[in-house]
């Protein structure tokens, strides 16, 4: 479903050097897989996640998301995919905070340019899912930090992406709350919704059913997770 | 789009206001600079279609600061006339009014009199008509009817003016022939007032010529001061068109740093944006609009404001100052648009991902 192949990602550094962070990454990512992604701080774990996001263009290799290469679509088009196919959930939410909590999910629908009523029918759909819809007329401000990952994850899966891909989404909980946002992502998992997470958790990433560990770049090693082995 | 647009705009709304009345102050004086403009012009054109037609004859002698005063004296000769007709330049002259001005005391009261020939009705038994200035009559205990003892000679007061000529309320206005007796200057006069169709004539040079014909006159003519006047509205209208300049620098700086302090703020926002699916260059086109608008507000209330301060500025002449200009409104809108287009690139091109990653790894 997902195909990196020999993927490099190159930023120009402030002091006028190069760093590499992603180095000849080639993953295949399939249908219905919970992936997680873990390695060290600057390992280049959320550039690659971008990277697939059709977020942040690399600076070699391809990436190619169902039958197409995501980075030779016109921009127009790659916008569309990223609306359509990809939903992306992160560590500091990045929900607009002038928008309340129902306009927050609804927003990529009505980029997609589906009608307000049927926006928002999906969005209170999510929002009861996810257990917050008596905060729908709240602000991210008014919102506990679970409330408002709960609200970013409803925003992600708002125009049934192919892929979720969760950028240390737990990063900003209490163990509780991580917990629970881990749980909600095997459900979905289970209902054959395409997971990426990056984590610095270990034991979180266990959970996943699949684990990736990037050191410098490149992948170093690439294993079920632990619940997958034990179950199997 | 609308929520993200509207959102943005009420989240800023101090800012955006802030720069809105700044445009607005810069509209509203570059309105009320050109209603003073325009209307001094207008004022000057005028002018120039009143009195250009008219050219004042005075004894040479006479300073002309004088004769606005009241300070009359005589000294053309009341054949004047005749010989302005006779000579070339009288070809131009379609009407001459002669008139003899002087001081005269009355019942104790000092009044002006004024002498013309002006197709006077001749009252019964041989007294002189008079029309009375308002003040005069009332300072004379005068009405119409009423006769005077002015000399040994009796007047008739025929009207009471309310709005004599030239303003001249404290006047009585009688023929010519009899001021003469009256102020003891028999057969002159004090001023000739010449008028003609001379818009294809050189004004200044048929004074001359009128001078020429007439030795010992003076030729007051209006063309010397228009030309002072329009003069002074040239340089207005150069230092404005300075001024304008500025006010186009001013505002798109102003603009373009809004712009880039919201783009740079709103980094994240704009970068969540692109992730979900919206295109960049929507996003620039969204900054623009909101720079668009403010511009639009700011020169909205600019123009909304440029009349009271038109008419602050210039009094009662703002009656001729034009409305603020269209231009203004939709010039203030524009140049905010334009200066907002740099910023609004800049912030599509940015990475989403470096804006998006808080702890990028």
């Amino acid at each position: 479903m997902i195909q990196i192949q020999n993927v490099t990602k190159t930023f120009q550094s402030p002091g006028g050097g190069e760093v590499q962070a992603l180095a000849a990454v080639s993953l295949w990512i399939g249908q219905g897989e919970f992936l997680a992604v873990v390695g060290a701080s600057g390992s280049g774990k959320s550039t690659l996640l971008f990277t697939v996001g059709g977020v942040s263009a690399p600076t070699s290799g391809s990436v190619r998301l169902g039958e197409r290469f995501v980075y030779d679509l016109p921009p127009s088009e790659r916008a569309a995919l990223r609306r359509t196919d990809v939903g992306f959930v992160f560590q500091t939410f990045n929900l607009v905070p002038y928008l309340t909590t129902l306009e927050n999910v609804m927003l990529p629908a009505l980029l997609q340019g589906r009608s307000r009523p049927d926006a928002e029918a999906a969005a209170m759909g999510l929002l009861e899912r996810l257990g917050i819809a008596t905060r729908r007329a709240h602000r991210p401000s008014q919102l506990s930090v679970g409330e408002r990952q709960r609200a970013g994850i409803a925003r992600s899966l708002v125009n049934g992406p192919k892929v979720l891909l969760a950028d240390e989404p737990t990063g900003n909980l209490d163990p509780v709350a991580a917990a629970q946002v881990i749980d909600l992502f095997r459900e979905l998992n289970d209902e054959g919704q395409t997971l990426v997470m990056v984590t610095h958790d270990p034991l979180l990433a266990e959970r996943a059913r699949r684990v990736v560990r990037l050191e410098a770049g490149a992948v170093r090693e690439d294993r079920p997770g632990r619940e997958q082995r034990r179950a199997s | 789009m609308r929520m993200i647009f509207f959102g943005g705009l009420r989240r800023r709304w101090p800012e955006h206001l802030l720069v809105a009345l700044v445009i607005a102050a810069i509209v509203t004086g570059l309105g009320a600079l050109r209603g003073a403009s325009s209307a001094a012009e207008a004022e000057v054109h005028d002018l120039a279609h009143r009195l250009g037609r008219n050219m004042l004859l005075l004894p040479a002698d006479t300073d002309p600061a004088d004769f606005y005063a009241q300070r009359y004296r005589g000294g053309l000769p009341d054949s004047t006339p005749e010989s302005i007709r006779a000579s070339p330049a009288g070809a131009h002259v379609s009407s001459m009014e002669a008139r003899l001005y002087g001081n005269l005391d009355v019942r104790g009261t000092q009044v002006i009199v004024v002498g013309e020939d002006a197709g006077w009705a001749a009252p019964p038994d041989g007294a002189i008509p008079v029309v009375v200035g308002e003040a005069a009559a009332r300072a004379l205990g005068l009405q119409q009817g009423a006769s005077l003892e002015v000399k040994g000679e009796r007047l008739i007061v025929t009207a009471v003016a309310q709005q004599p000529p030239d303003g001249l309320d404290t006047a009585l206005f009688v023929p010519l022939s009899a001021a003469q007796r009256l102020l003891g200057a028999p057969g002159q006069l004090s001023a000739i007032r010449l008028a003609g169709c001379w818009c294809r004539v050189d004004v200044r040079a048929l004074g001359t010529r009128i001078e020429s014909a007439v030795p010992g006159s003076r030729a007051i003519t209006v063309a010397a001061l228009l030309e002072a006047q329009k003069g002074t509205v040239d340089v207005v209208r150069r230092y404005g068109a300075l001024l304008h300049l500025a006010a186009v620098l001013l505002v798109g700086a102003l603009v373009a740093a809004l712009s880039l302090s919201g783009a740079r703020r709103r980094a994240r926002e704009l970068g969540l944006l692109v992730a979900i699916g919206a295109e960049p260059a929507t996003l620039g086109g969204l900054l623009v609009l909101e720079a668009a608008l403010v511009g639009l507000a700011g020169g909205l209330l600019g123009s909304l404001a440029a009349g009271p301060a038109t008419r602050w500025l210039i009094g009662a002449a703002a009656g001729s100052a034009p409305s603020p200009s269209v231009t203004l409104v939709l010039g203030a809108a524009a140049l905010s648009a334009l200066a907002a287009t740099l910023p609004a690139r800049h912030a599509a091109a940015l990475d989403p991902a470096a804006s998006l990653r808080e702890t990028a790894t």
